[in-house]
């Protein structure tokens, strides 16, 4: 029989096949990625070099310097203007889902069922066929090429993800806690801020993550909304108008696609059991 | 009792704010651009409208574009979601047979290609699919499958095909997760159960997991193909909808009729048939949803 | 119907033992129960027997053949789980098919033993059922037809009844005995509850931390156990155990509290030998109490009663010593009244109070 560890009623794959299957999947996710990141090490030019290398033989930082210089190219403008966007997105956003989650979950009232059905019907509308409206609704409000002009959009896409995950969240608090604050004589509101919302700090965490990854990586809305101001771009319009207009200089381009997702690559890998959690909260169970 | 009485109130008052931003951004919208897609509807120097009720369907029903891209966007859901299911299955099922510090591993590894945002890991395939340095060409090569590297992005077969590959890539990892999930919810004595009852690990698998994974599953593809057919990012960065408009899908034709072509009316009737789309799925999805949700009533 | 026999077994997780150097052998179509606290290694041994876990050193074998390397699937074992473990998505027909399915046996003739299976059962109106819309009871049931719709040479069964309520629970204990009789299997059952244990049991295991602390007939554990942890894991209300040293001049008992003479038992095998750090042991039930005072009896007051329908649960002091009684309603003692105690001659265990074993003592003719 071949030799199977077991510890504490689980069975592995043995040595061999683990290892095996970690590096498939390590190859499969990290490859892409890696080869950018070797293509931005390279000098100006050589990235049209055959025969392709592991690691590049003259490695230099020369493409990040240029795109982070300042003269022409500045990419640390869209970087800052994509976190204020998503920072703010994501604070709304907790706020927003976050009351309306907890009136779902916990408080008393008919219709209960029709509200959240409501509020998540809205993220089965595709974005293409709600932009042109939106596009003229911010543009009645003045709001085009600002990052206002894509805060609020994005809360609101944000929204239907965010307050199904944390009606699941707050559903799995028990009820007698609520009973118990009251007993000792909080009123509603207070119990929402003392109460439930610092135990549910996990299902926060999550929602929290979602609504900002969501809002970095969101581009159709963005592109619209951004028309050629490049101070207020984010991220990902800035990068493709970059690819567009750098054609082929694809040091430079790889070193902006690193520069782009190292930060939120980093906050996944730290965040990523909240990430997943999040991800199965609403999942069926027997 | 004053509690019965403030509680509706105070639910209210909590969820005025987000279901009024759902009802700005989300369903006025939608109404309005049904309004527009029954409206001749175009920007040349000037707004022009004027009302042409079903006029623009039988326009976009007509053309060869619209067909195409329906195809290509029905293709690229099936195809996709189908291997994005395999391979997200293989990565759970591997997840779950490892000791906690490669597991640990595994976790951050799947995550990373779903966190990257799709415009830019349309961007990292583009550069894979470069003709001349591209990695995938240079593997073709090396592994003596071709002896040039094909112009991968304009020939229309290939592209077609590429930018599956990189969605595949991409959403490979969200089915994992969410098959992690599934997995993680079904009761380990049942495996235990199955082995003492003397189910060789293929018979167990065939007839314990899968079919206990099963509601986890079809939830995973309804989420997954209600996403795939309102496909933009991807296309637009790799390939922008070329060669010519072999790429094209419903949701890019709507981008472009109405920004780049200034046809707003068309681009409108566009956008409802991806609406139209995903709505039918959803309806399917919502059925699905056995929610385990004890709320107060 | 096969005999399992276990050869310095020993399984650890990490540095610790749940199972420390075990040899022991289940008779052939015998009920042996092994019991003892949580975390004593009793399911651990069990999923070793079913080669759910393996040994870290040692051997396992049944019916005569080493299975160490062979997987669960090729055991001929039937295991029911404490919680059932019953497939969810199949109904109760196809859980219990599950088994026979797995070995390829030809449809109608699974048909044909389902069926008869859940006939002895009762559960036939069940069988399109599943098992969300099951009672525990029901679902018990349906396990145990998985179980014994193989015809195992072994049946496992890893406590079972405990997730039942309790009067459920005292009707399947006879009816799981009933069973193992009528199939003649050799059954190897595993609880916490030692009066489970003793009703049950053809043979009682006691363990302990890994390791066995007795094994023997039921009613030969409860009288004459072998060491501390048995005697006072075994019967319920526990045993009571008094420290206490012999006097080998005045042929006392000292305890702190009172002295108590010891009997001729006692006096014969303790002569000469070591007299101190020794462990009175009584059970409740063979301390006997009176109103009055008699030669030798021991004074002590009512501390507390606890009346349990035709017997009372007395808690007795003696100076600073609570010690438990179990005497007849008619007794008649409440709170604060005062008493004397004797304890019955044949009933007393005497243990060394270092190493836990008991200190033999000569039988008396007691047929």
């Amino acid at each position: 029989m071949k030799k199977r560890e077991y510890h504490h009623y689980r069975p592995y794959m043995t040595r061999a096949k683990q290892l095996l299957a970690v590096s498939l999947i390590v190859i499969f996710c990290l490859l892409p990625l890696y080869y950018i990141f070797i293509t931005s090490l390279k000098p100006d030019g050589s990235e049209y070099k055959l025969p392709l290398e592991v690691w590049p033989s003259q490695p230099t930082l020369q493409a990040y310097r240029t795109i982070l210089g300042g003269g022409d190219i500045n990419f640390l403008v869209p970087l800052r203007n994509s976190f204020i966007v998503s920072s703010s997105v994501t604070i709304l956003t907790l706020l927003l889902s976050g009351l309306a989650a907890y009136a779902i979950a916990r408080l008393r009232f008919r219709h209960k069922i029709p509200s959240l059905l409501f509020l998540l019907m809205g993220a089965v509308i595709p974005l293409a066929s709600t932009i042109v409206p939106t596009f003229m609704l911010l543009r009645t409000f003045g709001l085009l090429c600002t990052l206002p002009g894509l805060i609020i959009p994005n809360t609101i896409y944000n929204v239907p993800l965010c307050t199904w995950l944390l009606v699941c969240y707050f559903a799995e608090i028990p009820f007698e806690i609520d009973d118990a604050a009251k007993v000792d004589g909080y009123r509603p509101l207070q119990i929402f801020w003392r109460v439930i919302m610092p135990l549910s700090g996990p299902g926060l965490f999550s929602a929290g993550i979602f609504a900002f990854l969501g809002s970095w990586g969101e581009f159709m809305l963005a592109s619209v909304v951004i028309m050629g101001v490049p101070s207020a771009e984010t991220v990902p319009v800035a990068l493709l108008n970059f690819s567009q207009y750098y054609r082929l200089q694809w040091t430079w381009i790889s070193a902006g696609i690193i520069v782009s997702v190292t930060f939120i690559v980093l906050l996944a890998a730290f965040f990523q059991r909240w990430v997943i959690r999040g991800l199965t909260a609403g999942s069926v169970k027997y | 009792m004053k509690v019965e009485v403030r509680e509706p109130i105070l639910a209210l008052l909590f969820l005025i704010p987000a279901c009024i931003g759902v009802a700005a951004l989300y369903y006025y919208p939608i109404v309005q651009t049904l309004i527009y897609s029954m409206h001749d509807l175009h920007y040349t120097l000037d707004w022009i409208k004027q009302p042409a009720t079903l006029q623009n369907y039988l326009e976009v029903l007509h053309s060869a574009n619209f067909w195409q891209s329906f195809r290509y966007t029905v293709y690229f859901t099936v195809i996709g979601v189908s291997f994005q299911l395999l391979i997200g299955l293989g990565m759970a099922l591997a997840a779950f047979g490892l000791s906690p510090v490669l597991r640990i591993i595994v976790r951050v590894m799947i995550v990373i290609p779903w966190v990257i945002p799709p415009i830019i890991s349309a961007m990292i395939w583009k550069w894979l699919f470069n003709t001349d340095v591209g990695l995938i060409g240079y593997i073709l090569v090396r592994c003596g499958l071709v002896a040039y590297p094909p112009a991968f992005l304009s020939i229309p077969i290939l592209a077609k095909h590429c930018i599956i590959l990189a969605d595949i890539w991409k959403w490979s990892s969200l089915m994992a997760m969410f098959l992690i999930g599934g997995l993680a919810a079904i009761p380990q004595d049942i495996y235990d159960a199955a082995e003492v009852d003397g189910a060789r690990p293929w018979f167990r698998f065939r007839k314990v997991t899968l079919p206990a994974l099963l509601p986890t599953i079809s939830v995973a593809v309804l989420f997954r193909s209600m996403d795939a057919l309102r496909t933009f990012d991807i296309i637009y960065g790799l390939t922008g909808g070329g060669p010519g408009t072999a790429t094209e899908t419903l949701s890019s034709f709507a981008y472009k009729f109405c920004f780049e072509y200034g046809k707003f009316g068309i681009g409108s009737a566009y956008a409802m048939v991806v609406f139209l789309l995903i709505g039918i799925i959803a309806v399917l999805y919502v059925s699905r949803i056995q929610g385990v949700l004890r709320f107060r009533k | 119907m096969a005999e399992v026999h276990l050869k310095e077994l020993t399984k650890k997780f990490g540095k610790v033992s749940a199972v420390d150097n075990l040899t022991l052998t289940f008779r052939n179509k015998q009920l042996t129960v092994l019991v003892g606290p949580s975390g004593c290694g009793k399911s651990t041994l069990l999923r070793t027997i079913a080669g759910l876990e393996m040994p870290t050193e040692g051997s396992v074998y049944i019916e005569d053949t080493l299975v160490n390397n062979v997987p669960t699937w090729d055991r001929n074992i039937a295991m029911v789980f404490q919680s059932y473990a019953l497939y969810p998505h199949m109904d109760v027909f196809k859980n219990i098919a599950f088994p026979l399915q797995a070995k390829k046996v030809p449809k109608a003739e699974i048909k044909q033993r389902v069926e008869h299976v859940v006939e002895i059962l009762g559960i036939a109106e069940l069988s399109h059922r599943k098992p969300r819309e099951l009672s525990g009871g029901q679902m018990q049931r349906v396990a145990i037809g998985r179980a014994i719709v193989r015809k195992p040479d072994v049946f496992l069964m890893d406590e079972p009844l405990s997730n039942l309520d309790a009067k459920l629970r005292v009707n399947m204990r006879a009816e799981l005995k009933h069973l193992q009789k009528d199939l003649g299997v050799t059954m190897i059952y595993v609880t916490h509850d030692q009066a489970e244990a003793m009703t049950m049991a053809n043979t009682l295991v006691v363990m302990n931390s890994g390791r066995i602390q007795q094994a023997g007939d039921p009613e030969e554990v409860y009288r004459y156990p072998r060491n501390m942890f048995t005697a006072g894991f075994i019967g319920s209300p526990a045993m009571n155990f008094i420290e206490c040293y012999f006097d080998s001049e005045r042929n006392l008992l000292v305890n702190q509290s009172f002295n108590y003479k010891a009997p001729a038992t006692v006096r014969e095998s303790l002569r000469g030998k070591l007299v101190e750090n020794l462990i009175l042991g009584v059970r409740p039930e063979d301390i006997s109490v009176s109103l009055s005072p008699s030669p030798y009896a021991v004074p002590c007051a009512v501390y507390m009663t606890e009346p349990l329908g035709k017997e009372v649960l007395l808690t007795l002091k003696i100076g600073s010593l609570l010690i438990k009684a179990i005497v007849s309603l008619h007794l008649g003692l409440s709170t604060g009244e005062k008493g004397w105690i004797k304890f019955e001659e044949e009933a007393i265990h005497l243990f060394d109070g270092i190493s836990g074993e008991v200190i033999p003592l000569p039988q008396l003719e007691d047929n």
